[in-house]
């Protein structure tokens, strides 16, 4: 009976940490078109063990690029970079050397109090155009007193065309202590720009374009 | 007033006794919070103390370096077992003394002096502690010496009331019996108040002036002294008056009451009467008292006797004192085996350790009495029956020499009520081989790196895990950036509780992990940071007892 009593406790005591931490910091979209310019919105949506937030740490998968962060008058951006393999094109056709590797948003005008209300963090950056692909964007989240780390990765690799895909990742995002927020690419119906494709198809000219060049 | 019918009031008076103590025992501290020599990472919200049973506080403290008192401590609070000092200031990471001196119910003050660290390993403490871990005082002795004037006393008075009772014809010797019983009467009374005033003294380990301050006397009535000389000091009062009212017609009621709770006010103090079972011991300590009572108390009368009546008269009343004598001795050997079977243990704790040595020394002091005792009776008895005058000189030697036999036999008695009896030591010792035994080793290898980790007590409760990461050559990891350890106890559907570690340098992590309070099969997994976002994650189960 003693023992019954403990263990109920017990349970009802680790409880605590388990239901509060079935919200973690999430990507609001957690699809997005390969290759596309995408806008990420990352989710803090409560305290470490009832500490307000007032540090978020995100670190940029690998493959994503011409990535730039929203302005944000509350939070200080600081943003930490890393040095290419090889150069890439950035937006205005210009090549780029290095990559955003980190955002920091930190020293609040005030923190993310520990519960009831989320802060969303901009950044907008261009998806891999590898297709199902899964990218983790490990993020911590330092608050007053301590800090939550969601930077678990799947303990074995998750395929997309998996049958068992959608019990697995909810399986990795409920029973992982600190999964890290995550995005799936998944195939564009068509290019994101008109001018990104190979060979720009020929505009028409409007009626005032061919009288003009008449 | 028959023997029937002191034994029954002394068996009532007993009942009462056992009834109302709690059970007492040479009080030994089992464990504490923090620990001898523990190092903790934040400053402690409270000191504990946890003992093998009530203790009353005389002071507990923690004082830094200096020998300053710190912590702003709050009232101390008793919580079964424990003492519970609450700081209401945190400490600075430092090294710290926390020193503690209580009285159990035996009276004996007990106290010792440890260090312990704050934030940071501890600085070298063996000369602070030598310097206050000595507990006995001056005070120690004079309150050992006035025990034994208590014990002499007390049992001349007790004695001396048992031999008008049982042996003494009226008119012969009881005169002087009641001339003895009255000085070590009014001896005993003040003793049974000095009891108080020195052993307060002794518990604040207070200066010369102590017994003239009224906070000593107050700590010595907050003891089982009290209940002692409330009982003893009435006692030796109407034993007084009864002494007073002459031997012609001895007033036997108020001598068999006074007898009773004489011997009563020593059974709610002391050792033996506070182990236990109590009911058995206080009924022993009872019998081994009277036995002893009545054979000093007989004593003097003798020697008067076989100073003052002619030979053959004597001799009657040394027949009547052994055939009284043969059963308390049975009584006194039967008693005394009982006590200290119950302190021993074993016979085997005879031997090694003080208690035992001195228990051994009374034993022998004990049969050379009984061989004085049995010349008497079996040669120099009938030889003063037959009207040899010599024999009369011949046991007043004897009884001179049982009289110096009597006082180191209780001088003994009194080192012994000194001594931690092995049945305590014990106890501490067993609590002592817990913390040693205690914990639990597990070493993890994984991507080319290794945890060691060294879990404490490994018992449901708070465990302290110290880890130690190190790479493929062995080299402990100094730059994690961060160390967790993830707790799942999947039997009782505990899962994900996680612990951060504190970084104590050189690659050495420490984790204080209050949630395992169930005992079972814990799987750990450390979360060891290589840098802010890359983790290696080490798993190993670890039994929880």
């Amino acid at each position: 009976m003693k023992k019954l009593l403990l263990a109920t406790a017990a349970a009802g005591f680790c409880g605590l940490f388990v239901t509060t931490a079935s919200a973690h910091d999430t990507l609001t979209n957690m699809e997005g078109y390969a290759g596309y310019v995408t806008d990420f919105e990352m989710r803090v949506t409560h305290g470490c063990k009832g500490s307000p937030v007032k540090e978020v740490r995100v670190k940029i998968p690998e493959g994503l690029t011409r990535i730039s962060v929203g302005a944000n008058r509350d939070w200080k951006v600081e943003t930490k970079m890393r040095k290419l393999d090889k150069p890439v094109p950035g937006d205005g056709g210009n090549m780029l050397t290095e990559v955003v590797d980190e955002i920091t948003w930190k020293d609040p005008a005030s923190p993310i109090p520990a519960g009831g209300v989320f802060e969303g963090f901009k950044f907008r950056a261009a998806l891999p155009k590898e297709v199902d692909k899964i990218l983790f964007f490990r993020t911590i989240n330092v608050c007053e007193t301590g800090d939550d780390k969601y930077v678990d990765l799947p303990k074995e690799e998750l395929k997309v065309n998996d049958p068992d895909f959608p019990k697995k990742l909810m399986g990795f995002m409920t029973a992982t202590p600190g999964p890290s927020p995550f995005l799936i690419t998944r195939k564009a119906p068509k290019p994101q720009y008109p001018w990104e494709v190979a060979e720009p198809a020929k505009a028409e000219m409007t009626t005032q374009q061919k009288a003009s060049a008449n | 007033m028959t023997w029937l019918s002191i034994a029954l009031r002394s068996f009532a008076l007993l009942l009462l006794l056992s009834s109302s103590q709690s059970a007492f025992a040479h009080a030994v501290l089992l464990g504490s919070t923090p620990k001898a020599n523990e190092m903790v990472m934040d400053s402690p919200k409270e000191l504990i103390l946890n003992f093998n049973e009530n203790v009353g506080p005389i002071f507990f403290k923690v004082l830094d370096k200096t020998g300053k008192e710190v912590g702003k401590p709050g009232e101390i609070k008793p919580d079964g077992y424990n003492l519970i000092l609450p700081l209401n200031e945190t400490l600075p990471n430092g090294t710290y003394v926390l020193t503690y001196r209580v009285i159990s119910a035996d009276t004996h003050p007990v106290g010792t002096t440890f260090g312990f660290s704050v934030g940071e390993p501890m600085a070298d403490m063996s000369q602070m502690s030598q310097s206050t871990a000595q507990s006995s005082t001056p005070w120690t002795y004079a309150v050992a010496a006035n025990r034994w004037v208590l014990y002499a006393t007390m049992l001349l008075t007790a004695g001396s009331a048992l031999f008008s009772l049982l042996i003494a014809t009226p008119g012969s010797v009881a005169g002087s019996t009641f001339g003895l019983g009255r000085t070590t009467a009014i001896i005993a009374t003040i003793s049974y108040l000095l009891a108080i005033g020195l052993g307060g003294a002794e518990m604040v380990m207070g200066g010369a002036g102590a017994l003239f301050a009224a906070d000593t006397w107050s700590r010595g009535v907050g003891s089982t002294l009290t209940p002692s000389a409330a009982i003893g000091i009435p006692a030796m009062l109407v034993l007084i008056y009864a002494f007073g009212q002459g031997a012609e017609k001895p007033k036997t009621g108020a001598l068999s009451v006074g007898i009773v709770a004489a011997v009563g006010s020593f059974l709610v103090t002391g050792h033996a009467a506070t182990a236990t079972p109590v009911w058995l011991m206080a009924t022993v300590v009872a019998i081994h008292l009277f036995a002893v009572a009545f054979w000093l108390g007989a004593l003097y009368p003798l020697f008067k006797t076989t100073q003052t009546a002619d030979a053959v008269q004597a001799g009657a009343v040394m027949t009547k004192f052994s055939q009284w004598a043969i059963y308390s001795v049975g009584l006194l050997i039967l008693s005394g085996i009982v006590i200290s079977w119950v302190q021993l243990e074993s016979i085997s704790n005879l031997f090694g350790n003080a208690y035992g040595a001195g228990l051994v020394r009374k034993l022998v002091l004990v049969l050379i009495l009984l061989g004085l005792a049995g010349y008497n009776k079996l040669v120099l008895t009938p030889a003063l029956e037959k009207g040899d005058a010599t024999g009369a000189a011949r046991i007043r030697r004897t009884i001179r020499i049982e009289y110096g036999l009597y006082i180191l036999i209780l001088g003994v008695a009194m080192s012994l009520t000194l001594t931690t009896p092995p049945r305590a030591m014990m106890q501490q010792g067993a609590a002592g081989m817990a913390m040693q035994n205690d914990g639990f080793k597990a070493s993890v290898k994984i991507e080319g790196y290794s945890a060691d980790l060294d879990i404490t007590p490994a018992k449901a409760g708070e465990n302290m895990i110290m880890v130690t990461i190190k790479d493929k050559n062995g080299q402990p990891v100094t730059t994690l950036a961060d160390l967790e350890i993830t707790g799942n106890l999947p039997a009782a559907g505990i899962s994900d509780v996680l612990v951060k570690g504190q970084n104590m340098g050189n690659g050495m992590w420490h984790v204080m992990f209050k949630e395992m309070i169930i005992p079972g099969d814990w799987t750990l997994r450390v979360d060891a940071f290589v840098t802010d976002f890359d983790k290696v994650g080490f798993e190993t189960t670890v039994p929880i007892k």
